[in-house]
């Protein structure tokens, strides 16, 4: 039997080694790290406070994320002030999103500021980089959320079939064709809170359906493979079956989904902040504002380049990906 | 298919009521604000449960209540006036269920009651000032007054009297429905429908005379002469004045009280106040269905026309970029449809408002833009599946003898095309819904976009759960369209489909 459990594991082996080789896949994956890393060491890069500070004998690391809002409302002479005796090493970029600088508004761009400032004097380059991280971090908390909700519904209606199939593959089929956006209104609606996370309860809630589609047909499929068939005949139960033989496999044909759910979550929350209903600071935001003809055209152009790298990123990944997986089946009946 | 087709629409029906439950749990859980006054509560229903109502309160209960507040503000010396003025205020509906519960009560105690209705005796009509001074002359008049006329307080009676005035409408009979004061509400709201011409305008005004008369002027009066619509208006603000209040002046007994679990509940209310009476408004006070109807005209199209373009814009140049497959116009065709999906609608919409569309041609260019932005994930598609089309040995042959390649596209690939365009509607929907709303926001288009901004803004109940159900009925028929275009184009499929196997498989 652990042969032919192995004989599966191989697939997803060659099916990782062939998305590898992809050139597409390695360029998308390039997009999207870059981005990531980005929106990682953010307060790196740029920060309304010094990344290192040694004051008082005290020395302070990043005080920008363990204190934000000693220095949120602070303007730059104002921070440069407060650590005037002290060493620091300073980001590349000593600007918040929030951080009106002293260039005033809609100022050009310069070497400070990069791609100039908008109409509240704040950089715009700063914003488009702080977008990044609010992108990334609502799409892994939406993702993760919509991942383990579907792959759970997924398998429960693929393995038990039956009534448990019935009940749950019409929510499945219903929730896909919803509109998500006016899920998001009426969640909006009923929050007033502005956050990223009520947002990405709201996306996830719907976005489960597209994970436990794929997961419920993979789970059919695997059910009836050789090696659960014999897993079952040595007298495994059913959640040594679905845990151990056939949810590890289940789940990589899912993971499809992740690279388009990135595209799709984050194209989602573009839309909602244009008509006013995503999280603030988002991409969104700085291309609604493009629809006042007295703003400066370089916000929603930072906002749209930086929306359009990480999609091109994502679709590049996941063109790649579904290629991978569809050669996959295609190559099954010959190479095993 | 016809069979599979209805029995999918009948799914329409669970999937609107899961949504509309689901939806209206989530936009009731903002909590009232605070400062609202006790009517203002009543009437947006602030009190009822939400979904299940195990005790709904009626006329009895109401009944009950104050008598005991008159007593024991009787056993302290006092006077409730509140309770008094509940009372007064239910009226003749209340007389069958009180007068003979009086018996049960201590002569004090009832005396204290019975004083109380005196000022229903006089909007009654059926006593003077002199009659009710005295305490025990008003229990003598009550008691006489029960055991004369208790058997006009039946249901077949009031009914008829009602039914009578409307249609004649004599003094005498005005004055009947009077002395049965609130007892005859809930035949009045019977025969009470919204006008559409004059004549009907005659009968609402005489009913509404009379309820004017009974409530003390609880809502507006319809004086004579009055137009049409302004008889519409004030007919729909007494029927919505019955939904909070109904269940004042009836008791619930049997089957009522069975049903009251459910309708007397914020949900049930909304339900029937949107779909049974149509009296539903969005907070502009704008009836919310012709405000719906209206909007859904402009992003319906964007969405038809928009779709379709989508689609046949990705018949083309999928067509292209698999029959020049691997060169440069493959690769160029990638790149055209990726731009628009990497830039998505927002970035299109901003840019075609500072070229100023939103003033030329708005919906044109809400059209084009939409295409656009949606022809990515189709023209993949199509492109993807005239490959192996094209590779097959039967086509190569064709091509082989003669054959031109752009007429094994058409024989071929097109039909292939339909269904997978066909199956890919139920994903895109949600997406176009999204780039709608977008554009009608960037380009000024008074859509059902616009509208939910505003509804979120003001937290609009009433149309946001519109909205909801909107998306639900709009996604079941996205996969009935889907399903059964499928169905039709692959003969695989509708087998499948006609023995019971789900999409999903």
């Amino acid at each position: 039997m652990s042969e032919l459990r192995d004989e599966a594991a191989a697939r997803g082996r060659w099916y990782g080694r062939r998305l590898r080789r992809s050139r597409r896949a390695r360029l998308g994956a390039l997009l999207l790290a870059l981005m990531g890393l980005a929106a990682i060491f953010l307060e790196v890069l740029a920060a309304p406070a010094p990344i290192v500070a040694f004051g008082d004998g005290t020395p302070s690391l990043l005080p920008a994320i363990s204190r934000p809002s000693d220095y949120r409302h602070l303007t730059p002479a104002e921070v440069a002030a407060r650590h005037a005796g002290d060493t620091t090493v300073w980001p590349l970029w000593t600007y918040g999103p929030e951080t009106v600088t002293e260039a005033g508004p809609a100022a050009p761009m310069s070497a400070a500021h990069p791609l100039g400032t908008d109409q509240q004097g704040r950089d715009v380059w700063v914003r488009a980089l702080y977008g990044t991280r609010l992108a990334f971090g609502l799409a892994f908390v939406t993702l993760s959320v919509a991942v383990a909700l579907g792959i759970a519904i997924g398998a429960l209606a693929g393995y038990f079939g039956g009534l448990w199939d019935e009940v749950l593959s019409r929510p499945i089929e219903l929730v896909q064709a919803v509109p998500t956006i006016v899920v998001v209104a009426v969640v909006r609606a009923a929050s007033a809170d502005t956050s990223l996370w009520i947002f990405a309860v709201a996306v996830a809630s719907v976005k489960w359906a597209e994970v436990a589609r794929l997961v419920r047909a993979e789970v059919v499929r695997l059910s009836e493979e050789d090696f659960v068939v014999a897993a079952r005949a040595l007298g495994a139960g059913d959640v040594r079956l679905l845990l151990h033989h056939i949810l590890p496999h289940a789940v990589r044909p899912a993971l499809v989904a992740v690279p388009f759910g990135l595209a799709s979550v984050v194209l989602l929350e573009v839309a909602a902040a244009f008509i006013g209903l995503g999280v603030p600071g988002s991409w969104g935001s700085m291309l609604a504002e493009g629809l006042d003809p007295a703003a400066p055209a370089v916000v929603p152009l930072a906002g749209g380049l930086a929306l359009g790298w990480m999609i091109v990123g994502s679709y590049l990944l996941a063109e790649a990906v579904s290629e991978a997986a569809s050669a996959r089946v295609a190559t099954t009946a010959t190479e095993f | 298919m016809l069979r599979y087709a209805l029995r999918r629409l009948l799914w329409v029906l669970p999937s609107v009521l899961a949504v509309s439950l689901v939806s209206f749990y989530v936009l009731t859980l903002v909590p009232p604000e605070p400062g609202i006054s006790v009517e203002e509560r009543r009437e947006r229903f602030y009190d009822l449960p939400r979904f299940v109502n195990v005790s709904p309160i009626d006329l009895r209960a109401r009944i009950d209540e104050a008598v005991a507040r008159l007593v024991a503000a009787e056993a302290r010396g006092e006077k409730d006036r509140e309770a008094a003025e509940d009372l007064r205020r239910l009226g003749g509906a209340a007389l069958p269920v009180l007068l003979p519960k009086l018996d049960e009560l201590g002569p004090a105690e009832r005396e204290a009651v019975v004083a109380e209705l005196a000022p229903l005796a006089r909007r009654m009509g059926i006593a003077s000032e002199g009659r009710l001074r005295d305490s025990a002359t008003s229990v003598v008049f009550w008691n006489r007054l029960w055991e004369s006329r208790g058997v006009d307080f039946e249901e077949g009676t009031a009914r008829s009297a009602v039914q009578r005035y409307a249609r004649y409408g004599t003094e005498a009979r005005a004055r009947q429905l009077r002395e049965l004061d609130t007892f005859v509400l809930p035949y009045l709201f019977e025969a009470l429908e919204v006008p559409d011409s004059f004549v009907e305008v005659e009968r609402a005004r005489r009913l509404v005379d009379v309820l004017v008369h009974v409530t003390e002027g609880a809502e507006e009066d319809l004086g004579p002469g009055a137009s049409v619509a302004r008889a519409k208006a004030v007919v729909q603000g007494w029927q919505r004045w019955w939904l909070v209040h109904e269940t004042d002046y009836q008791r619930l007994t049997g089957a009522r009280r069975v049903a009251a679990f459910v309708t007397q509940t914020q949900y049930g209310k909304w339900v029937y106040e949107s779909v049974a009476l149509g009296l539903a408004e969005d907070d502009s006070g704008r009836p919310l269905w012709d405000e719906l109807a209206r909007r859904a005209r402009v992003t319906g199209s964007l969405l038809t026309v928009g779709l379709l373009g989508a689609y046949l814009i990705s018949l083309l140049l999928g067509s292209v970029a698999a029959l020049r497959r691997g060169t440069w116009i493959d690769r160029g065709v990638g790149v055209f449809v990726l731009l628009p999906y990497a830039a998505s609608p927002a970035v299109l919409a901003v840019l075609a408002a500072r070229w100023g569309a939103s003033t030329s041609a708005p919906w044109t260019w809400a059209v084009l833009l939409l295409s656009l932005a949606l022809m990515a994930d189709p023209t993949r598609h199509h492109r993807d599946a005239l490959l192996p089309v094209l590779a097959s040995e039967h086509v190569r042959a064709a091509i082989a003898r003669g054959m031109a390649p752009w007429r094994v596209v058409v024989v071929h690939g097109i039909r292939n095309a339909a269904g997978l365009l066909a199956a890919r509607l139920v994903t895109e929907l949600p997406l176009a819904v999204t780039a709608v709303f977008v554009l009608e926001r960037a380009l000024g288009l008074p859509g059902l976009g616009e509208a939910t901004i505003v509804a979120v803004a003001r937290r609009d109940v009433s149309w946001l759960m519109a909205m909801a159900v909107w998306g639900a009925v709009l996604a079941v028929a996205a996969l009935v369209v889907s399903d059964v275009a499928q169905a039709t184009l692959d003969p695989r499929l509708r087998q499948s489909l006609l023995v019971g196997q789900r999409r999903t498989t």
